[in-house]
């Protein structure tokens, strides 16, 4: 084999890729900082860092075409694997691409800008592009390839915004926000992919992810999804008509010819790389057919969908906007098949990357040459545009180099590569059971026949036609811009007239990243372009579209396609409202309820205290109010033990003692006077006995007490001698 | 080690000290030695805790022990890698709240106080991150949160004194929480000694998960956790800007701290393991993240919207400490650290703003970055590293944060992260947006509404100038924030990650 698959080919440990990367991005900021005092002299500035930056990626180029894989690693304090830097023949000829087309959008710039201002800001952020777009090409695994990617976003959304009006804030806001989105699903895929595989190469590990089960659809998906914002596959495209237009145009051009690129270029890198197998001959190409599937079906929707959108519009760089959607449909639409056919899919990939680079050179110079014009008409509608072919000849011929190439006019470079691209659909369609990419392929035909429709109206809506009124006495083209739009129509020229010689020098080479069927890419050289199948094709490709100008050509200007009619305004706005009134309307109501129940605490501490007050009020009624009496009688119960009993013990034993004396005396008084008196009683007794004994009268009354009044007697002895007794132990 | 072992103490204590004096010089002598002496303070007190550095670099634990109290228990000191690198954080910033803090408060009142607050509440902050056992930490805890509530209340209009209120009160009842926690504790192990092998409780019981609560209520409020948070938003605008750029950078980080203690020196997460009460924390943080966001995205006024993205964020830092392994940790403590960065420089930018136009909320900056384009560069890199761009610090912590997640098989708070960097991109972007990107307040103040076809050279385009900038006192502090965003993720090591790597390695 003529050139060496990776695995042999000799590694060189290198920093051009790391000066390639940092001359744009430091250089920015002293360019802005000369640019705040010499305006002159920072566009010289800016001019020779991308010409440095030019010479430096010829320079890997070089390197790259002998063989060489470029590698740097570096160690960052932001992520956990290296940074690295790994330079196939694939990634040198992106970056050279890339710095080839900013050097001529510089060239372009310094005197278009000079109309738009505040250039300071502009370059600032165009080299930071710049550096960073290159570092995404350079990169050497998806993780490095992802920091660039993001940094490139942020530093492009200032491009887009550039024009501080409504229509650019609203594109930039999109632009900034489905940008953050794709980030973010890269970098979930990115996070997963480290997690379970391991490995963020960018090396073919379709065996390793074989065994992830469902989780490498889920994988693919976001890579795909998150790359396919960038490259403005449908239905993620919505950021990109809006973006383009409002731009300045070297900065539409740069965003049309290669920043969306990047993302087709993390697609190739996912898809044909990552997701193919290392080891062809063993491996199932199962997963890999059936993401290139969905992506054909992508790559089709895409172009065509964009191009028919393409047809209605009058603004002449929203056609444009839309044409690159359509031709970036082109390009996945043959990623897809290459990924579909496989270890056969050399074809796929051929066309693909071809149509890379020939879009990269007819959109970039179309955008500048539409900026030409605006620069100087300030006009983008199509319908207050025309005749303006003879104030810019060079414009024009320039103009139409580039519709030729867009268009597929063969012998330009459009035609060789919708040709390989073709081919490509063809051979799928003929490859699996997937018999409906015979629908795809005739998908593929009405597309560019809209292409060449839609081209035309562009064409001769700006440069043909009746001139209207206010357009006159413009000034031509400037010497700069001649040779930027030169350069590019030579480009165009050239890729187109020698097929060969590109697809030997440049895409076979490069195509030694893949794993693909040597046998097929080396077949690619053999093919011949002027094959009388190829120029039918495209012969009734044009003659289509001719013919749809022509008969559409009283209606196509004023047709508009209505203003709901976009996948956006259907589903995405209403979509994400919905979801965000939810979102904020529920966290609301979580929030101020949680948050009134803390601030209404301390009423709940006022009915706290309260209810404590009554409680306290009501338990004092019912325990402690009500218990009064008892309170001042145990109150006085307290005094009475403390003061009364005593007294009332002592005034007791007092008592007791006088009861005791008193009674004791009164006992003995009484007994003494009884005593007393009995004995008076006994004494008068006696002497009323003998006095009665001794009555005159003779009654004896003492005699009638005898024997029978015994029982008085004895009722008197025994009171006697009770008293006796008594009076005995009163004593003791 | 006996200079070595000291240190902890005097770290805690010198601010303390610092502050009771300064307040008495320049209010009974010298007013004019106020800031300088200040600046003196936190210079010295930052040299301190760095001196510690050599000794906790070749893995020493510093440790003393002082029986302040006549108490079975006595109050330690004792730093290890993470309470160390939280005390330098904590220092780092303190001091450069004092150096931005004379120019904000030019027309404000209270000086003496204000100051001396301030040193009170940096000794009581960093006596968190150096005590060694519970008591320590709860009594520093408590004196911090106190000194506080001096600061948000500064202003003394309606409207600080309210969210003085609520916070003063909430954290009490925090306190309350901590208190409860440390009894159960001391009841359950004997001991409230950090950094014993296997931790302290290492039964669950019913007890222990009261005592969880508890430490999860009080932890929680100071952190800011949801439903705790609602101090958090009301506190944050009323305080002055460098207090609040203290609160939401450190102060509320202490909460974070105090539950990586609960969770690795008085449980373990071997108990966790059995028991999963490390479950209620993720719950409350991923409903603090979601939130924390929509909440933020809904607000006008600049500094309640930081408030609110301060919650989303602690939301992160607990969810990497409730994951429970190594690198989760790694990502929680990087994250303290991105984030006192970041929202410090944010807020302190929104300091600047208030001083420089007066305008609090966001409605109004329109183009306000033509005004003070350094200032708003600061915001601009803040708010890049807070929504996760890759060299920014925002994005290692998300990155090990979502490896964690994935390490720990919970798939879907990778979903949940890069679910509220998108919305911390829909809120934050629009300030950068308007303050860059749009002219319409301009035109609106010249009375002529754009049309399109004017916006193309007709019009005047507003000049950078640098007339309106902050001064240099504000300017830099908020610069040195804002370059500490990316600066250490662009070194080919990155010192605060290999730091923290050590240091959460020591507590697993």
């Amino acid at each position: 084999m003529a050139y060496p698959s990776p695995a042999e080919s000799e590694m060189v440990y290198s920093t051009l890729p790391l000066w390639i990367v940092l001359i744009p991005l430091i250089g920015s900021f002293f360019v802005y900082r000369i640019g705040l005092k010499f305006p002159r002299r920072r566009d010289s500035g800016v001019l020779l860092i991308t010409g440095l930056t030019l010479l430096l990626s010829i320079l890997l180029f070089l390197q790259c075409t002998r063989g060489a894989v470029v590698e740097l690693k570096l160690q960052a304090g932001f992520i956990d694997p290296l940074l690295t830097f790994k330079v196939d023949f694939l990634s040198a000829t992106f970056t050279l691409l890339a710095a080839l087309i900013w050097f001529l959008a510089t060239l372009f710039s310094i005197t278009y800008m000079q109309h738009e201002g505040e250039q300071d800001r502009y370059y600032l952020f165009y080299l930071l592009s710049l550096g960073s777009c290159l570092g995404v090409f350079l990169s050497g695994d998806l993780l490095s390839l992802f920091v660039f990617f993001e940094v490139m976003t942020f530093a492009s959304y200032v491009l887009v915004v550039h024009a501080r009006t409504d229509e650019a804030d609203e594109a930039g806001r999109s632009y900034l926000f489905l940008g953050v989105i794709g980030g973010l699903l890269l970098l979930t895929a990115i996070l997963l992919l480290f997690y379970y595989n391991g490995a963020v190469g960018l090396d073919p590990q379709l065996e390793a992810l074989d065994r992830l089960g469902n989780m490498r659809y889920l994988l693919a998906a976001l890579l795909l999804a998150g790359f396919g914002v960038k490259s403005g596959a449908v239905p993620l495209h919505i950021w990109l008509p809006k973006a383009h237009p409002v731009a300045p145009s070297p900065a539409s051009a740069l965003l049309s010819g290669i920043i969306i690129k990047t993302g087709a270029y993390g697609i190739l890198r996912v898809l044909n790389i990552i997701f193919s197998p290392a080891h062809p001959e063993t491996a199932s190409w199962h997963t890999a057919e059936q993401l290139g599937l969905a992506m054909i079906w992508v790559g089709v929707a895409t172009m065509f969908s964009a191009a028919f959108i393409a047809l209605f519009q009058s603004n002449a760089k929203r056609i444009l906007a839309y044409s690159s959607i359509s031709q970036m449909g082109y390009i996945l639409m043959g990623l897809g098949t290459c990924a579909y056919l496989g270890y056969h899919g050399a074809i796929g990939l051929s066309g693909a990357f071809y149509h890379i680079i020939n879009h990269a050179f007819f959109k970039a110079s179309l955008f500048m040459l539409v900026g030409a014009v605006y620069v100087r008409t300030h006009q983008l509608d199509l319908q207050k545009l025309g005749g303006l072919w003879r104030s810019f000849p060079v414009t024009t011929a320039a103009f139409l180099v580039a519709a030729a190439g867009i268009t597929g006019i063969p012998g330009l470079n459009g035609y060789t590569s919708k040709t390989l691209l073709h081919h490509a659909i063809v051979e799928a369609s003929a490859h699996g059971g997937a018999s409906t990419l015979i629908l795809a392929e005739k998908i593929f035909t009405v597309t560019s026949a809209l292409t060449v429709c839609y081209i035309i109206k562009l064409f001769t809506g700006i440069f043909f036609g009746p001139r209207p009124a206010g357009l006159a006495d413009l000034p031509r083209e400037t010497a700069s811009e001649r040779i930027v739009f030169g350069l590019l129509s030579v480009a165009i020229i050239t890729l187109g007239g020698f097929p060969s010689l590109i697809i030997q020098r440049i895409i076979i080479p490069a195509g030694a990243s893949f794993t693909l069927d040597a046998y097929h890419l080396e077949h690619l050289a053999e093919l011949n372009f002027w094959d009388h199948h190829d120029l039918q094709a495209i012969g009734l490709v044009l003659g289509l579209g001719l013919l749809l100008f022509l008969l559409l050509r009283r209606h196509l200007y004023r047709l508009q396609l209505p203003g709901w009619l976009s996948v956006e305004k259907l589903i995405y706005r209403p979509l994400i409202r919905t979801g965000a009134a939810l979102f904020t309307g529920t966290s609301r109501a979580v929030e101020t309820a949680v948050d009134s129940s803390y601030i209404y605490s301390p009423y709940a501490l006022r009915a706290f205290t309260i209810s404590g007050n009554l409680a306290e009020t009501a338990v004092e009624t019912i325990l402690v109010k009500s218990l009064a009496p008892l309170r001042e009688a145990c109150g006085k119960v307290g005094s009475f033990d403390n003061e009364w009993l005593p007294w009332l013990g002592r005034n007791f034993q007092r008592l007791t003692v006088w009861v005791r004396d008193g009674i004791y005396n009164l006992w003995f008084n009484i007994l003494g006077r009884l005593l007393r008196n009995f004995i008076q009683f006994l004494h008068k007794l006696f002497f009323m006995l003998i006095h009665m004994d001794f009555d005159p009268s003779g009654i004896r009354f003492y005699q009638t007490l005898n024997v029978s009044n015994l029982d008085f007697n004895l009722i008197l002895m025994i009171t006697f001698l009770l008293v006796l007794l008594s009076l005995f132990f009163l004593v003791n | 080690m006996s200079f070595y072992s000291s240190l902890p103490a005097w770290a805690a204590l010198f601010p303390i000290l610092g502050g009771l004096a300064l307040y008495f010089i320049t209010h009974y002598w010298n007013r004019r030695y106020r800031e300088p002496l200040a600046i003196v303070i936190a210079v010295s007190q930052l040299v301190m805790v760095s001196l510690m550095y050599p000794a906790i670099r070749d893995g020493h634990v510093l440790q003393a022990g002082y029986r302040l109290f006549e108490l079975p228990l006595s109050i330690t000191f004792r730093v290890d890698g993470l309470g160390f690198f939280m005390a330098l954080l904590a220092s780092f910033l303190w001091l450069l709240a004092i150096i931005y803090s004379p120019r904000y408060l030019a027309h404000s009142h209270a000086h003496d106080r204000y100051y001396a607050f301030l040193l009170l509440a940096q000794g009581g902050c960093v006596g968190v991150m150096v005590a060694g056992d519970l008591l320590g930490l709860f009594v520093f805890f408590e004196f911090m949160a106190i000194s506080t509530y001096v600061l948000i209340a500064h202003e003394e209009d309606a409207y600080s004194l309210f969210a003085g209120a609520k916070y003063l009160y909430m954290t009490v009842a925090g306190g309350l929480g901590i208190f409860f926690g440390l009894v159960v504790t001391y009841f359950l192990a004997g001991s409230l000694s950090f950094g014993q092998p296997g931790g302290l409780i290492t039964q669950p019981s019913n007890l222990a998960l009261y005592a969880f609560i508890g430490f999860l209520i009080g932890f929680g409020i100071k952190a800011g956790m949801f439903p705790l948070h609602v101090w958090l938003p009301d506190a944050h605008p009323a305080a002055p800007a460098p207090a609040s750029a203290l609160l939401s950078g450190i102060m509320i980080k202490t909460g974070a701290y105090g539950l990586i203690r609960v969770f690795h020196d008085i449980y373990s997460p071997r108990v966790f393991q059995e028991v999963h009460w490390e479950t209620i924390v993720l719950i409350l943080a991923s409903v603090t993240i979601l939130l924390g966001s929509a909440l933020a995205i809904t607000q006008d006024s600049l500094k309640r919207r930081l408030a609110y993205s301060s919650i989303a964020q602690i939301g992160y830092i607990l969810l990497g400490i409730a994951m429970l392994n190594e690198r989760a940790m790694v990502g929680a403590i990087y994250h303290i650290f991105t984030h006192a960065f970041m929202k410090g420089c944010l807020f302190l930018c929104a300091g600047a703003i208030i001083v420089k136009t007066g305008k609090k909320n966001i409605s109004e900056m329109g183009g306000i970055g033509f005004k003070m384009p350094l200032t708003m560069i600061c915001f601009t890199l803040a708010s890049l590293s807070m929504v996760g761009i890759p060299p920014f610090n925002g994005f290692i912590s998300k990155w090990q944060l979502s490896l964690a997640a994935l390490e720990s098989g919970r798939e879907i708070f990778v979903a949940l992260l890069i679910v509220s960097s998108l919305l911390n991109a829909v809120y934050y972007f629009p300030i950068i947006i308007a303050a860059f990107f749009n002219r319409k307040p301009e035109t609106a103040e010249h009375g002529h509404a754009a049309d399109s076809a004017a916006a193309h050279g007709n019009e005047p385009v507003p000049k950078l100038s640098l007339a309106g900038e902050a001064p240099l006192g504000m300017l830099l502090p908020t610069a040195i924030l804002a370059a500490g965003c990316f600066l250490f993720a662009l070194t080919p090591v990155n010192w605060p990650l290999e730091m923290i790597k050590i240091a959460a390695a020591a507590l697993f």
